[in-house]
């Protein structure tokens, strides 16, 4: 339950940041999707559920405030969140190089799957291999790294306090 | 069976929500055009998140401007150079207010010339994620609904296609999907402007006789019943002959949602069978 209220507050908080890089930063709000980076947090922290449920909130949340059709962005959030995650079981998904390529390849899975369920459904994109998406790939690398490594940094710096607090508990008594 | 559903509990959901997309999807594309349930439900929920983002961006733009003035200032140790610095900046303030009165003033200019009743929103997001949209403060509670026209001082701006409670999305002339019946501002002949994506738009379906300039003006006919009639929609920027033998002519839209806040939502009488 307590991690579900995280998920749904840092899908919050991305929603927010989001809106205000589109008011400040139009070009780095467009090739910038915080959302994702979210969903992929979760896959790469071993949390398939968390990763496709985030994905799915997300990606409905993309649909209905900023367009396309229903359901699509959830559709490529859930598969990124799922694929993530599945690979994330297997291979240790800890370092900064291990998290830029899983942000540029679920960049590009999620474009692609948009790519593909516009075809099959008769919506295709205007310009679907545009250079934009190998800007996207990069600066969702970039960004999502870095946030990733402030998470691990504040939550490494949380954990060593807790346990010097136990472990001067446990000297008192 | 409990321990199998477990084991595969992930495979499950995965199966389970791409099913459900998927229906979602296919029913989108089924339906008239009114907000499904779900649709509502989670713009209900994202609402607050839209208008905090946007009065968030409002007040720390406030102050950042208030803190780079105050950073400006120390760095300034003449009094005479502060008290010049903090005129130019109230100087600069007044610009902007200037400017943005200026803005308001054109509106209100065209909101009395044109007889469509209209109302006034705020632009609280913009997207260029699939399509290109904007997200406007105001939605089902002041009025609007799916269909209406959207235009700025300048000219037209989109069509509303998605609204909540307090939010409505507007689909941009720029984009590929969205279409404006047009006529030259002579009344020569007619057509219609579509976006291609990102910046210029395209006139399409004028006769091959038609004698077009660049910095021709092209204004709303009302054919399409949507928007009313007179409104500017873009200028003739370039004409190239195209592989097919016709010729390609690209329009730069009068109005550009990147330099607007505030826009008109023309509250058009709902057209005869929609």
């Amino acid at each position: 339950m307590t991690r579900l209220l995280w998920a749904a507050g840092a899908i919050a908080l991305a929603l927010l940041t989001q809106i205000a890089c589109s008011s400040w930063a139009p070009a780095l709000s467009e090739r910038v999707d915080l959302l994702l980076i979210v969903v992929v947090w979760f896959g790469v922290s071993g949390s398939p559920v968390l990763a496709m449920l985030s994905g799915a909130a997300a990606g409905l949340i993309q649909d209905v405030l900023f367009g396309g059709l229903l359901g699509r962005g959830g559709f490529r959030k859930v598969l990124v969140g799922y694929l993530v995650s599945a690979v994330g079981s297997r291979i240790a998904l800890d370092s900064w190089w291990t998290w830029s390529i899983s942000l540029a390849l679920a960049t590009l899975i999620d474009h692609g799957t948009g790519v593909a369920l516009g075809q099959l459904m008769g919506l295709p994109l205007a310009d679907p291999f545009s250079a934009l998406i190998l800007e996207k790939m990069l600066m969702n690398a970039v960004v999502g790294t870095i946030l990733f490594l402030v998470i691990r940094r504040v939550s490494a710096e949380r954990n060593r306090r807790a346990s010097m607090r136990a472990r001067s508990v446990r000297r008192v008594r | 069976m409990l321990e199998f559903l477990a084991q595969r509990k992930a495979a499950l959901l995965l199966g389970a929500l791409l099913v459900a997309m998927l229906a979602l999807m296919r029913h989108d594309l089924s339906r008239s055009g009114a907000a499904t349930p779900i649709e509502k439900a989670v713009a209900r929920v994202s609402d607050p998140l839209v208008h905090g983002g946007a009065s968030a961006v409002e007040a720390v733009e406030k102050q950042w401007s208030s803190l780079s003035e105050l950073r400006g200032l120390r760095e300034r140790s003449a009094a005479l150079a502060r008290e010049v610095e903090t005129l130019r900046g109230a100087g600069q303030s007044w610009e902007s207010e200037r400017r943005e009165n200026e803005r308001l003033r054109r509106l209100l200019d065209l909101r009395t010339e044109i007889t469509v009743p209209s109302i006034a929103a705020r632009i609280a997001a913009t997207s260029h994620v699939e399509e290109r949209t904007i997200l406007l403060d105001r939605g089902t509670a002041d009025g609007l609904r799916p269909g209406l026209p959207v235009i700025a001082a300048d000219g037209v701006l989109g069509q509303i296609v998605f609204t909540s409670d307090h939010l409505a999305r507007v689909l941009l002339i720029t984009d590929p999907t969205s279409g404006v019946a047009v006529v030259h501002q002579d009344g020569r002949f007619q057509g219609v402007v579509t976006g291609r994506g990102d910046g210029p738009c395209e006139l399409l379906y004028v006769p091959r006789t038609a004698k077009l300039a660049p910095g021709d003006l092209l204004v709303t006919s009302g054919l399409d019943q949507v928007f009313p009639r007179g409104l500017p929609v873009g200028r003739v920027v370039a004409l190239r002959p195209a592989p097919d033998g016709t010729r390609e002519i690209e329009v730069r839209p009068e109005a550009s949602a990147d330099s607007v806040e505030e826009v008109l939502v023309l509250r058009m009488p709902p057209a005869a069978g929609a």
